[in-house]
């Protein structure tokens, strides 16, 4: 997906463009080397050295610091935040007056007003007004617009649309396993069904009033709660794990005769590259009680 | 963008005179750069680098001795040991806790450099060479030839088509025809970063071997020469990107484990020595290709052979055998020196098997194995390069949104060397600044990251380019467009050959774009900046 779409109405002083943002990225250098003995000596190696994205005292290390606005943008998820740059700039000699910015996000269900209607009395000739919005994206789906409009002399106006797709980033599946001791079970899945690899920092099920939850994904001999799933928290493309609950009727809330079938929602934040944060809460998990 | 357009000329001085007055955001940061001319050279891991002097500061990853000279000032503190390991039972080779001397002996040296295990079906092959007459099945045969390809850079023709050829001119770059013929003619045009004329001069001077273009497929002789030959024109299509021409040549080399690139082979030539005629970088090089390659399905199996290469190497040594597993006497320094190549030869290695996970995006091995680096050292490290494997750890683990990243940079700040004595405020280091930003932008506070690279900047370290790089790369996400371009604008304009690389270009261009996409004076002023001091980018052929 291209990163920066140009509309351009050539009729108007004034134009807008609009990028949507992801975090920079950072450039990893090209580590070519050799023997000062091979035959170009020490050349490529005094060129690694100067290469200002090397990562100086361990040059063959490709792990520079240099960032780049990223080319290529990865997708927008479900629970990450839609970032935009709003650049408006007269690109006329002569100063245009009493503009007004306005933005907001259309979804396939709701108009959601991100911006003003903002109100800058004058631009001068090449001056610009530069905007950042941020949108948490809460649906999915593939109709997602950013509409910018812009007002200007009191008399013309223009809009500006900007599509984009929000594809899941999660596939969750759960199944619930009833016991006769009134206990549930409850076995989680989940699937990183986005194009890059994430660091899953939080996944948590949090449970409905009336019910306890343990956790069953630390290893048991091990004091300090090691994880099932080792040390990195990394979930990489397509990856999948398995989590285990184990809810039971919390006894001290016995008095609140409400028993649901409602047991609670699962909490998920993630991050991918440099730290783009994702986070979600599943829909109620209902047990499903045979009868 | 290839018609004249001579009206867009007086666009170009406008780059290159003084920056205006009115970017006085920035004027403080201009002051302080003109000191930049004497800044010095970075100390470099010359992992690689050939045994030549006699004491054991030549690694430079390997903890030095006390007559330590050529770094910077602020490696002048001696950290006595590689503390975080938490290891002490690993017995990191005791002999650089001593004044040692290493070997240096011609003969010896060849045979470390070029030692090499062959598989077991070349190994009965070149037994049986002696007694068999001295023929190979064709299919046994490295046959190499190069593509026929011409390479140009069409930088000067574009350059003269904004400027005239009269202002071009000085642009034009070192013709293949104006340097010798022969190996001091090709390093001339590397060092000139003419990478182009020194391909084809490679093309040429391959041709004399009988692996020129359109040789493929037929029998020549493999010699040192021939083979320093195709490493060079490899690292050379590694660095331009012709990834193209570079997968079709690399056909004939396959594994590098015919008999007829084993000294063993020409009795004739190499009398009794043993050992590869392929350089250990053409190895290396060969093996990382299949990342850049799309169609590769396993981009890791070369790099691990040759790992296993490398380990089976130094269990020979080990064991009191030679590299190559005979049983030959060798003496302590040779053995040990021998070791030294080779357990820099395997941290190498593993740092190309490195690079190539953070470029498959496969984390998680890439984080397993510099753990390991890290935590179970193979040499003593310099203080430099082990805060410098942990921020590298750091940032891999930013690449893919892990925040313990704070952890490494942590370990890495308590590496620093300490003034010891004084009471001396501490202050942060060039490196705990930008690692400290890289994570302010992880939690999305460019103003934070903005002001450590800003300082990070104003130390004066060898790498302005990176914070200013990063500082304007700040300003856009904060919605300063302007000013980030201004930044980058004055950044090329004080340090030419720092700032001229290619993701510097690119975010400038990407800024240009944005701003603007109607003018294309921009554009110009890349190319010529490109030509001006005509390095770092080449035009590539793709």
């Amino acid at each position: 997906m291209a990163s920066i779409e140009v509309k351009e109405v050539i009729e108007h002083p004034i134009k807008l463009r609009v990028m949507r943002l992801g975090k920079p990225v950072m450039f990893n250098s090209k580590v070519v080397t050799c023997d000062s003995k091979d035959l170009p000596g020490t050349v490529f190696n005094t060129q690694l050295k100067k290469d200002v994205t090397a990562l100086a005292d361990a040059e063959t290390l490709a792990a520079g610091s240099f960032l780049m606005v990223p080319n290529v943008l990865e997708n927008l998820y479900l629970g990450e935040t839609f970032l935009c740059y709003i650049y408006l700039k007269n690109e006329s000699s002569q100063t245009v007056y009493d503009i007004i910015l306005k933005a907001e996000i259309d979804t396939a269900t709701s108009h959601i007003p991100i911006l003003g209607p903002k109100a800058f009395p004058k631009l001068d000739p090449y001056a610009s007004i530069d905007v950042i919005v941020k949108h948490e994206v809460k649906e999915h789906g593939s109709v997602n617009k950013l509409i910018c409009q812009v007002e200007y002399d009191r008399k013309h106006s223009f809009e500006t649309i900007f599509s984009y797709r929000v594809p899941k980033p999660l596939d969750l599946k759960t199944k619930f396993y009833n016991t006769v001791t009134d206990e549930v079970y409850l076995e989680v899945q989940v699937q990183n069904i986005m194009s890059t690899p994430i660091s899953l920092e939080k996944f948590i099920l949090e449970s409905s009033v009336g019910y306890n939850v343990i956790s069953m994904n630390h290893l048991l001999e091990s004091s300090d709660n090691k994880s099932i799933f080792g040390d990195m928290d990394i979930l990489d493309v397509k990856e999948t794990r398995q989590y285990m609950y184990r809810l039971s009727l919390d006894q001290t809330a016995e008095k609140n005769p409400t028993r649901t079938n409602n047991l609670g929602k699962l909490d998920i934040l993630w991050r991918s590259n440099m730290g783009t944060k994702g986070q979600i809460q599943s829909s109620p998990l209902v047990r499903q009680v045979i009868s | 963008m290839d018609r004249k357009t001579p009206e867009l000329r007086p666009a170009i001085n406008e780059y290159f005179k003084d920056p205006s007055p009115s970017s006085n955001l920035f004027d403080n940061i201009s002051s302080h750069a003109t000191a930049e001319s004497k800044r010095e050279e970075p100390a470099v891991c010359r992992i690689f680098q050939q045994i030549e002097t006699k004491k054991t500061d030549i690694f430079d990853i390997i903890k030095p001795p006390e007559n330590n000279h050529n770094n910077s000032p602020a490696f002048d503190v001696q950290e006595p040991t590689f503390l975080n390991t938490g290891n002490d039972n690993v017995d990191l080779m005791d002999i650089f806790n001593h004044e040692y001397e290493l070997s240096s002996i011609p003969a010896e040296d060849e045979r470390r450099r070029f030692a090499w295990i062959p598989s077991v079906k070349t190994k009965n092959t070149l037994e049986k060479a002696s007694q068999m007459n001295h023929t190979l099945p064709k299919d046994m045969l490295t046959m190499p030839g190069v593509e026929n390809v011409n390479f140009t850079t069409k930088l000067y023709e574009n350059l003269v088509s904004y400027l005239g050829e009269a202002e071009a001119a000085p642009f034009k770059s070192k013709n293949i025809e104006k340097v010798t013929q022969d190996e001091q003619g090709l390093k001339l045009l590397i060092e000139d970063n003419n990478f182009s004329e020194a391909l084809n001069l490679t093309t040429r001077l391959l041709g004399m071997y009988g692996q020129g273009p359109g040789q493929m497929g037929y029998p020549s002789k493999h010699t040192k020469s021939s083979l320093q030959l195709w490493f060079t024109r490899f690292a050379l299509l590694v660095k331009i990107c012709a990834w193209k021409i570079i997968s079709k040549e690399a056909l004939a080399w396959d594994d590098l484990d015919r008999p007829d690139l084993y000294m063993q082979w020409y009795k004739d030539l190499y009398g009794n020595k043993y050992g590869t005629l392929v350089p250990f970088s053409f190895r290396l090089i060969l093996a990382e290709l299949p990342q850049y390659v799309i169609s590769s399905t396993n981009v890791y199996n070369k790099l691990f052979e040759i790992l296993v290469g490398v380990k089976k190497i130094i269990s020979n040594l080990d064991n009191g055998l030679t590299e190559d597993g005979r049983n030959v006497e060798l003496t302590i320094q040779d053995r040990n020196t021998s070791k030294l190549l080779w357990y820099s030869r395997e941290a190498k290695v593993i740092h190309s098997i490195i690079n190539c996970a953070v470029n498959q995006k496969d984390f998680k091995l890439a984080i397993k194995l510099l753990k390991d680096l890290i935590e179970t050292p193979r040499l003593k490290y310099t203080t430099e390069h082990s805060r410098s494997l942990l921020s590298a750890m750091g940032r891999i683990c930013l690449q893919v949104g892990d925040l313990k990243a704070h952890g490494y940079f942590l370990k890495s700040s308590r590496l620093k060397p300490q003034l010891q004595g004084t009471m001396v405020e501490n202050k942060a280091d060039y490196r705990e600044l930008i690692d400290a930003a890289l994570l302010a932008i992880a939690q999305n506070n460019y103003k934070e990251a903005y002001k450590h690279f800003e300082n990070a900047y104003l130390m004066e370290s060898n790498k302005v380019m990176v914070a200013l790089n990063n500082m304007a790369t700040c300003l856009f996400y904060e919605g300063q467009l302007n000013n980030a371009i201004t930044l980058l604008e004055d950044a090329i304009q004080r340090f030419p050959d720092l700032a001229l690389n290619e993701s510097l270009l690119s975010n400038i261009c990407c800024f240009y774009q944005f701003q603007n996409s109607a003018s294309n004076k921009q554009r110009l002023l890349k190319y010529h900046i490109i030509s001006k001091y005509k390095n770092s980018v080449t035009d590539v052929i793709n």
